[in-house]
């Protein structure tokens, strides 16, 4: 091999690594529709979504450094916070509401149980400055990070600068959270002709799209609409939802519809973690005049089973990466 | 140092305007006609105030002809901050500005730029213009302190956002102007301080009717300066 070659080859590699580091398209499978994110004004980059998977991680997003992102959600439970009603921060302060898992994100248009928030880049604003949560805003965070080598270095790689801005913070978090796909469970392989559904899970199907698929809608399994499911206020809480948001009484008690991907790992449910078990899941929707037989709550908790995507449960990619320091 | 810098960078600035005929616009926020200084005492009638932070944006600054569009001045959002002198000076190179006799901006952000992300400069939520828990800029923000004021320490906070219908604060601002390479736009605080007095609105942190009324006073509170 003469010198050239060899040069040509290196070059022909380097290459080839630069192509995979950035444009990474985000995968998902045939079935899933169009995201509503919109990636061709902002591409995913590798270098990027690793900066914001580090700083999902990491305490310092917190005033006491205590808190990061994954306290509240934990890539084990779906990003959800398994075995906690409300939401945990700084100080053991307990929040008013459950904090919701995170997946297929870039198929959402508003964030929060009441879709306060208009855009994935600005959601990390909440948590940082709430003083229930993270107790801190995006101007310490800012200041913090600037303060640490790592930290530049890190912005350096993803955006070309080592100046620490705001902006440069939340879009690192949105591109790691936009990877948080959940597309691998039996539903998607059944889907995808790798699998088959068994005669309870099949039932259970047909029950569910006769019942629950206007408001959970497959293959997202959520219009990601607001709704009121009819669950009575809690009186602790007084929280209103969405009617808090746009001022209007018609939207009283409505909360964002929750995807159902991923149960077994995201209880407790709904918008204040009030039930534990899918049963009484069920058990409050038949009181809303769905009518179920126990049997068939059973078929539909089969189906809703092979919501689960173990696979992205445990994908190595999105769990804690350690930084060199 | 940083002084010789600055005075390098008036000296080269002044130069290029010279060189290059530019269009300068300054905003000067006052009460009484009196320029306002972060932090100092002012007596109006019968009220004694101190104002220790008034920012807000200046988006689409532009030059127009009765209804013809001449020239975008300056940055599509501009942060406005009483803190830094620098913010209230907005000038433009051009070379053929052309007739112009109104000039017009808006005070807030559009609705498209609010729904489109995070931004960088003008516009990171760094510079506490931004709501965290219910997204939207902060249009408009005045805070001070007045013994008149029945609040914690006597604080006033009135921060003008919204930008969804039937809560949008967004005002449109039209001036008339001679044509000038440079123009002074005051900003007469008198009728917000008189609404805020008069009603006794000292905290003001959300969209709604009362913000929406606030902002319709917006019109009203730039003038050209003689």
């Amino acid at each position: 091999m003469t010198l050239k070659s060899i040069i040509f080859l290196t070059f022909l590699i380097g290459l080839m690594s630069f192509t995979d580091i950035k444009d990474i398209r985000l995968p998902y499978p045939a079935h899933f529709p169009n995201p509503t994110f919109d990636f061709q004004k902002t591409p995913l980059d590798s270098t990027k979504i690793l900066l914001g998977r580090i700083l999902f991680y990491d305490p310092i997003l917190s005033k006491d450094n205590s808190i990061s992102c994954a306290s509240c959600h934990s890539p084990f439970n779906a990003f959800a916070h398994t075995d906690h009603d409300l939401s945990h921060g700084i100080y053991d302060a307990i929040g008013t509401r459950n904090a919701p898992a995170l997946f297929n994100l870039a198929w959402q248009k508003e964030f929060m149980w009441d879709g306060a928030i208009n855009h994935i880049d600005m959601q990390a604003l909440a948590p940082i400055s709430h003083p229930g949560e993270m107790g801190s805003s995006i101007n310490e965070v800012v200041s913090a990070l600037n303060a640490s080598n790592e930290y530049k270095e890190l912005f350096q790689k993803a955006f070309g600068e080592k100046t620490i801005t705001g902006a440069k913070v939340l879009k690192a978090l949105t591109q790691f959270q936009l990877t948080l796909v959940s597309a691998n469970a039996k539903y998607d392989k059944v889907n995808m002709g790798k699998d088959s559904f068994t005669l309870q899970e099949n039932n259970g199907y047909m029950l569910f799209k006769k019942n629950c698929n206007t408001c959970h809608q497959e293959p997202l399994f959520s219009t990601y609409q607001f709704a009121n499911n009819g669950l009575p206020v809690d009186t602790t809480l007084n929280d209103f939802g969405r009617w808090q948001v746009t001022g209007q009484t018609k939207d009283s008690l409505h909360f964002k519809i929750p995807s159902v991907r991923n149960l077994s790992y995201s209880y407790p449910y709904m918008h204040d973690g009030r039930f534990k078990t899918l049963r009484e899941v069920l058990n409050h929707y038949t009181e809303q005049k769905i009518p179920l037989t126990s049997n068939e709550k059973a078929d539909i908790i089969a189906f809703l089973l092979t919501l689960n995507d173990a696979d992205f449960v445990f994908d190595k990619n999105n769990k804690y990466y350690k930084k060199k320091g | 140092m940083k002084t010789a810098l600055f005075h390098l960078f008036v000296l080269f600035t002044s130069v290029t305007l010279d060189a290059q005929k530019a269009l300068s616009i300054s905003f000067v926020p006052t009460i009484d006609h009196t320029s306002i200084v972060l932090d100092s005492n002012y007596q109006y009638g019968d009220i004694s105030l101190s104002i220790n932070n008034l920012k807000f944006y200046i988006s689409e600054l532009a030059l127009f002809n009765d209804d013809t569009f001449v020239a975008s001045i300056g940055k599509q959002h501009h942060l406005f901050d009483a803190g830094l002198p620098t913010s209230g000076l907005i000038s433009q190179e051009m070379t053929e500005p052309g007739a112009f006799n109104n000039i017009r901006f808006n005070i807030g952000i559009d609705s498209l730029t609010h729904s489109a992300g995070v931004f960088e400069g003008d516009l990171d939520p760094i510079h506490g213009m931004y709501w965290s828990w219910q997204s939207g800029y902060i249009h408009f923000k005045l805070e001070g302190t007045s013994p008149a004021c029945p609040t914690r320490q006597n604080k006033f906070q009135i921060h003008v956002g919204g930008y969804q219908a039937p809560n949008n604060t967004l005002r449109k601002i039209i001036l008339p102007v001679v044509a000038s390479s440079s123009l002074n736009i005051e900003i007469a605080l008198d009728k917000i301080i008189q609404r805020m007095f008069g009603r006794q609105l000292f905290q003001m942190m959300s969209p709604g009717p009362t913000a929406v009324a606030l902002a319709d006073l917006f019109p009203q509170i730039f003038q050209i300066k003689k």
